[in-house]
């Protein structure tokens, strides 16, 4: 399924809260990085 | 929705318990969640790689324009008026301005030398007499037989010094010290064209004067002193400096916030009485006043690096001969040269068969051999009366100080600065110097410390007294409300003082910009990110 993408404005962002946001997705991403699963090693059932 | 921010916050909870509740149980259910991983991560891709170009676009609109000051072009006046102190210097004599005394002692301490660079040396000490009009000729080198052998292969070699290492070998087994009998040859010709150096060095000062429109050295010293406050204000820190330095992690921008508690505690412990800090006129008085304590502390950093050499001066000097003691020792080793000299060149002239009728046959060679060696005997003793006569002189300027008035700190600073001889020997003795480089690289350190016209400490300590410097330094500046304690005027805690003082300049720089604290914290994380972003790329490529 695909996820939709949103569109944002960040312009009312505060230099810190702009900030906050990339760390926030730059770790999710690492989250999302790490959470992935080897398919090879699972069963068929 | 609130904004962006909450969004995020948000969605990435609900993707993470989206995640957590899909089942992985085999392979087909493994693929569908990667599946939905990797649709999450183009999209948070996607959000990262949006708000990055925003935070560099943000990051750029606070650019900081470089402030355009000729520093460049005050420097080189600086440094013009710097070698006009130099050569209109009261103290010292046409041997120092002329840069007699530093080459005399280059070749005084040949040892510190490779061959080449002693014949650089003497070619520069020749260069000195042609700067004046002298051109010197093999006759002028008849200080002994082996100096004028050496000298006229010398004067023909063409700079080309590789011909003259045969020559000097055979010299040098004969006569060892060929290079301190160049060095008196040398001084014997300064004595014989004193004149000459003196209309050369009168005539520069007043073409440097006149060039500069000065109508005296007062006048010039008035203005070497604000030729370098000009400097230091156009060298003075700007604003993007502070934004270079954040980025360097130099210093350290989150403590230059307002609720910062080092930011709270430096302004707390600033001042002895509370001022208010919303009252401009109260900030304009204390950074005027730090202005100068932050002068006098370099100042005083360099007056105790220098103690050493005031404590060796003290002792040293404190019980001096009188002057008529002095001047008499002086004229007893003049009278000695002379006496010397003369008689030196009675055996050269024997030596070189320079008289007519009788003498002027050449001696026989057994008697040629005795001129020799007691021409390198009388040698010997001149070498020795020389440096006498020199260290005299050195004294006896001290003793016409000290008899002027109080010897002040200022006073030895400027000895030392006028005499590059004494200084050198000086500054290896008491500071353990040993290599040629080490003596070197310190004097001029403390030359650049000597010629500050900055300095007004030094001014005010007499040499042969003890002076508690700190607590004049700290007394005088509790006066004017700046809670300075003796424990900050340490020499370790000095760096700590003035690290204390830029800071508030920083803060007071950012606060009256279009900058602020926050938007130099923004760039500088940016920065960071960017950089991390480029190493990863550049790990992928």
């Amino acid at each position: 399924m695909e996820e939709g993408k949103t569109n944002f404005d960040i312009s009312n962002l505060s230099l810190q809260e702009l900030i906050k946001v990339y760390e926030n997705i730059n770790s999710f991403l690492s989250f999302l990085e790490e959470s992935k699963l080897d398919e090879s090693e699972a069963s068929n059932e | 929705m609130n904004s962006f921010l909450d969004f995020i916050d948000n969605d990435i909870e609900a993707k993470k318990t989206l995640l957590s509740s899909l089942p992985t149980n085999n392979k087909t259910n493994i693929r569908k969640y990667n599946e939905k991983i990797a649709s999450i991560y183009e999209n948070y891709e996607y959000y990262k790689e949006s708000v990055l170009n925003y935070l560099k676009a943000k990051s750029e609109s606070f650019h900081c324009k470089r402030e355009e000051r000729d520093t460049e072009t005050l420097m080189n006046q600086f440094e013009e008026y710097k070698h006009m102190k130099f050569i209109l210097n009261p103290m010292n004599s046409f041997m120092e301005k002329m840069g007699l005394d530093d080459l005399l002692y280059d070749i005084h301490n040949y040892s510190n030398f490779t061959f080449d660079e002693i014949n650089d040396i003497i070619r520069k000490l020749i260069e000195k007499f042609r700067t004046c009009g002298i051109e010197l000729k093999n006759n002028d080198f008849k200080y002994t037989f082996y100096v004028h052998q050496y000298m006229c292969e010398y004067l023909s070699c063409n700079g080309d010094y590789g011909k003259l290492s045969q020559v000097f070998e055979e010299i040098y087994w004969y006569n060892p010290n060929i290079i301190e009998h160049i060095e008196l040859n040398f001084r014997k010709l300064i004595k014989k064209h004193q004149k000459s150096f003196e209309e050369y060095i009168s005539r520069e000062q007043k073409t440097l004067l006149n060039k500069h429109n000065f109508k005296n050295y007062d006048e010039f010293i008035a203005a070497l002193k604000n030729k370098y406050e000009e400097l230091e204000n156009s060298t003075d820190e700007q604003l993007c400096d502070i934004v270079e330095k954040a980025k360097k992690s130099e210093i350290e921008i989150n403590n230059y916030f307002p609720d910062s508690k080092f930011r709270v505690a430096t302004y707390a412990g600033l001042t002895i009485n509370e001022i208010d800090y919303s009252d401009n006129e109260s900030i304009n008085k204390l950074l005027e006043t730090l202005k100068r304590l932050r002068i006098n502390v370099v100042e005083y950093g360099n007056y105790l690096k220098y103690i050493p050499l005031f404590n060796y001066f003290k002792e040293k000097y404190e019980k001096q001969e009188s002057p008529e003691t002095n001047n008499s020792a002086l004229k007893n080793i003049d009278n000695q040269i002379n006496t010397k000299e003369s008689k030196l060149e009675g055996i050269n002239s024997k030596i070189f068969g320079e008289k007519g009728g009788f003498l002027s046959r050449k001696p026989k060679p057994e008697n040629l051999k005795n001129l020799k060696i007691e021409s390198l005997k009388i040698a010997k003793e001149l070498y020795d009366l020389y440096y006498q006569q020199d260290k005299l002189k050195f004294e006896n300027k001290i003793i016409t100080l000290k008899n002027e008035s109080l010897l002040l700190i200022s006073d030895v600073v400027r000895l030392y600065y006028s005499y590059n001889f004494f200084k050198k020997e000086t500054f290896k003795k008491v500071f353990n110097l040993e290599t040629y480089n080490e003596i070197v690289d310190m004097c001029n350190e403390f030359d650049d410390f000597a010629s500050n016209p900055s300095n007004i400490i030094i001014n005010g300590i007499n040499t042969f007294e003890e002076t508690d410097v700190a607590s004049i330094i700290a007394n005088k500046y509790r006066l004017e409300n700046i809670n300075l304690e003796l424990a900050d005027l340490d020499e370790d805690s000095l760096e700590a003082l003035k690290n204390k003082i830029d800071f508030v300049f920083r803060v007071n720089k950012i606060e009256n910009s279009n900058l602020s604290v926050e938007k130099i914290w923004f760039i500088v994380q940016t920065d960071k990110i960017v950089e991390k972003e480029e190493k990863e790329k550049e790990k992928e490529k």
